[in-house]
C-alpha cells in the first residue's frame, strides 16, 4: 500500500471521462435495442427486432458493469504507477454492434 | 488548482458528465413513447427516468458549480461513480422489460 500515491488529477479526471464515455455508449445501446423494437418491423411476429433489441440492451448492461471495473482497475494502475490493464470490453462491443449492424442490414434487404 | 490548465480538464470532466445526463434523458423520453397507449408501466417507467435523469444533470452542475476552482476532484468520488453506474444499470433493466414486453 505504501507504493501507491495519489496520481496527477488530470489522469484521474482522464479515466472518469473514458468511464462516462462507455457509460454513454451503453445508453446508446439501450437507445438503438428500444428503438429497434419501436420502429423495426421485420418478420412474422416482429421476432427479429425483439431479439435485436434483447442483444442490444444486454450489451448496454454488460458494457455498464464492465466500465465501472475497467476504471477501478485503471485508477488502481495509475496509482502504482503500473501499466494499465488490458480489456476485452472494446472487443465484445465491436463485434456485437457490428454484428447487430450486419443483421439488420440483411433483413433491411431480403425484406 | 494554482497552476494553469491548458487542458481545461475539469471542464471537459464536466461536459462528459452532461452528455451522459443528455443520454439518460433520451432513455427516458424514449420509454415514455414506447409506452403512450399501450402500456402505463412503460409511461411510468419513463417518467420515473426522466425525472432521475434531470436530477443527475443538476447535480452534476450543482456539484462543478461549487468546487470551481478548488477541489477538482469532486466529480470523481468513487461513490459517486458508483451511483452513476447503478442509475445507468437500472435505466438498463427498465429498457431490458420495455423491449421484452413491447
Amino acid at each position: 500500500m505504501s507504493e501507491e500515491e495519489e496520481p496527477d488529477y488530470r489522469f484521474t479526471l482522464a479515466n472518469e471521462r473514458t468511464y462516462l464515455a462507455y457509460l454513454r455508449t451503453s445508453l446508446a445501446c439501450y437507445a438503438g435495442g428500444l428503438s429497434a423494437v419501436q420502429f423495426l418491423d421485420l418478420g412474422p411476429d416482429r421476432w427479429p427486432a425483439r431479439i435485436i433489441g434483447i442483444v442490444l440492451v444486454l450489451t448496454g448492461i454488460i458494457t455498464t458493469a464492465g466500465a465501472f471495473r475497467r476504471w477501478q482497475l485503471n485508477l488502481s494502475a495509475i496509482r502504482r504507477g503500473g501499466a494499465l490493464p488490458a480489456s476485452r470490453l472494446p472487443l465484445m462491443l465491436g463485434a456485437t454492434i457490428a454484428t447487430v449492424g450486419l443483421i439488420g442490414l440483411l433483413f433491411s434487404l431480403w425484406r | 488548482m494554482s497552476t494553469p490548465d491548458p487542458g481545461r480538464q475539469p471542464e471537459r470532466t464536466l461536459l462528459a458528465w452532461r452528455r451522459t445526463a443528455l443520454g439518460l434523458i433520451a432513455n427516458g423520453a424514449l420509454l415514455l413513447a414506447s409506452g403512450h397507449g399501450s402500456s402505463q408501466v412503460r409511461t411510468g417507467l419513463g417518467i420515473v427516468v426522466l425525472v432521475l435523469s434531470l436530477g443527475c444533470w443538476t447535480a452534476v452542475s450543482a456539484v462543478y458549480r461549487r468546487t470551481k476552482g478548488g477541489a477538482v476532484h469532486a466529480l470523481g468520488h468513487q461513490h459517486v461513480l458508483r451511483v452513476a453506474a447503478g442509475l445507468v444499470l437500472v435505466v438498463g433493466l427498465f429498457d431490458l422489460y420495455a423491449v421484452i414486453t413491447r
